[in-house]
């Protein structure tokens, strides 16, 4: 299983898309940077929160992106009639995916988590950037979960859109109940209410205001945020084994 | 004994959710007897592919059965199946030794005996030279001889070869030819796929030819050419009295 990873993994640090994506995401850092320099004030918050928006996106978009296309790209090429002749159950290979694009998305968190870091003037953001890019990091494995699970059903093209809508719609439902209480409309109620249990929740992870705000980090919070994307991502992965296992490979 | 043993194995596909299902495998019957090598034949689209996708459960029967050595667990016999499919892409970015590394784990065999298995399988298909060449650097002949080492590197009594010798030039034909030989001479159970009437002639002890989705023959290759010189024309003749018989 490790061995796959690896390799997948290799597979992936290979693809144009991830040299375009870590390219537009050092840009994106760099280009934080001086916003930040351009501010009297909040230039240690500017830089904050472009770099962590920058850094979401980037794995966001990598996230979506590969794991909708792994499976398609391996089914094209036959390379997953050898991978299944093995004596493996199927979903080791949607493991092998989740696991090479979390070592994927770790390894480039991290390097720009120390760009970003080496950015800002104070050690004491250091605790906030380091729960904030964990919680990134583990919100792009809920939606790379998701993306493996577009893969199984949907074409590559079609699952990217559906994952990318997916990951909108997580920051939305707050909105979307605050409006549906706002307009008084039983349906948008009930719209909202359904789609809090279909979605996870991302806009409660959002951690990075909290240092500018001098809010203190609740560490049950950040336990919770963390235990709902495992649950997620669980349950996702639930998913699209159940629906791998009865995919027909043509 | 019976290696394999496939019985009234059905198979429709639906192009679109509104659309006639299309019945591409009816009631296809066969069985393989250990040691034997078989030829697989049949015209483009009778369903040979389909067949070998629903042996490896790639692809699932609408009907019938499937066995491999009295063993319907398919997980349990594909420990000892090898497979190539036909043109399959490897990662190119490994080299030889490492792409069979990662099919040694996957067969979740133990890893202080890699080394010596995978050297003799590379010898076998004549690859010891180029272990540490990336595959990328390999020619489509010696892609092919490797896709032949990961099937044969978990010692598998049963192997599957769809097309093994499409598109290679003579010298890489007659590489793998001999590869086959010496499988055969291993008694290696074989079924292979293809559509050159010559090798499977040279190659094969017994022939299954199938047609629009249904087995037309399955026996030894020697009684199907009785009366004739050669297999292309034993099959000319077979396929002239099917087109009376069937108006196919």
């Amino acid at each position: 299983m490790m061995r796959l990873i690896l390799i997948n993994t290799q597979e992936w640090l290979r693809l144009k898309f991830f040299h375009v994506v870590v390219f537009l995401s050092f840009f994106y850092i760099g280009l934080s940077y001086l916003l930040g320099s351009l501010s009297f004030v909040e230039h240690q918050r500017l830089i904050f929160d472009f770099g962590l928006a920058g850094l979401e996106i980037s794995t966001l978009l990598i996230a979506a992106f590969i794991s909708t296309h792994a499976l398609y790209r391996d089914i094209d090429r036959k390379t997953i009639l050898v991978l299944l002749a093995r004596p493996i159950p199927r979903w080791h290979l949607l493991v092998g995916y989740l696991g090479s694009l979390v070592l994927l998305n770790l390894i480039l968190t991290t390097v720009l988590g120390v760009v970003l870091f080496s950015f800002l003037e104070k050690n004491a953001y250091a605790l906030t950037l380091l729960v904030s890019i964990v919680t990134i990091l583990l919100k792009s494995i809920v939606i790379t979960s998701f993306g493996i699970l577009c893969s199984v059903l949907a074409r590559a093209m079609f699952g990217f859109v559906i994952t990318i809508a997916y990951w909108m719609m997580a920051y939305s439902i707050p909105d979307l109940q605050y409006f549906a209480k706002k307009l008084d409309n039983t349906v948008l109620i009930y719209l909202a209410r359904g789609l809090d249990y279909l979605i996870p929740n991302f806009y409660a992870f959002n951690w990075k205001n909290y240092h500018f705000i001098r809010a203190d980090l609740n560490i049950n919070d950040i336990l919770w945020s963390w235990s709902h994307c495992f649950g997620w991502i669980l349950f996702l992965l639930f998913l699209s084994s159940v629906a791998f296992r009865k995919k027909e490979i043509i | 004994m019976a290696a394999l043993k496939v019985l009234k194995i059905t198979k429709s596909f639906r192009a679109d959710f509104y659309k006639k299902p299309v019945q591409v495998l009816k009631e296809m019957s066969f069985e393989i007897q250990a040691g034997r090598f078989v030829g697989f034949i049949g015209p483009n689209g009778a369903g040979k592919t389909t067949t070998i996708k629903c042996l490896l459960e790639y692809i699932f029967c609408d009907s019938g059965s499937i066995q491999f050595f009295n063993n319907q667990n398919i997980l349990d016999s594909k420990k000892r199946i090898g497979f190539l499919p036909e043109r399959p892409y490897f990662q190119e970015f490994l080299s030889g030794l490492e792409f069979l590394k990662l099919h040694w784990s996957l067969a979740g065999l133990a890893s202080e005996n890699f080394q010596s298995r995978a050297l003799e399988v590379l010898e076998q298909v004549k690859l010891s030279h180029a272990k540490d060449k990336k595959l990328r650097d390999y020619s489509k002949g010696m892609l092919q001889r490797i896709g032949i080492a990961q099937a044969l590197l978990a010692k598998p009594d049963f192997l599957i070869l769809d097309e093994p010798m499409s598109g290679l030039d003579p010298d890489g034909r007659i590489l793998i030819k001999d590869i086959l030989k010496s499988l055969k001479a291993q008694k290696i159970t074989m079924l292979m796929s293809s559509h050159l009437l010559e090798d499977v002639e040279e190659l094969c002890d017994d022939l299954i030819i199938v047609h629009k989705g249904e087995t037309l023959y399955s026996d030894s290759i020697v009684k199907f050419k009785e009366n004739f010189s050669t297999l292309e024309s034993a099959y000319r003749s077979f396929k002239g009295q099917l087109e009376v018989d069937y108006n196919v």
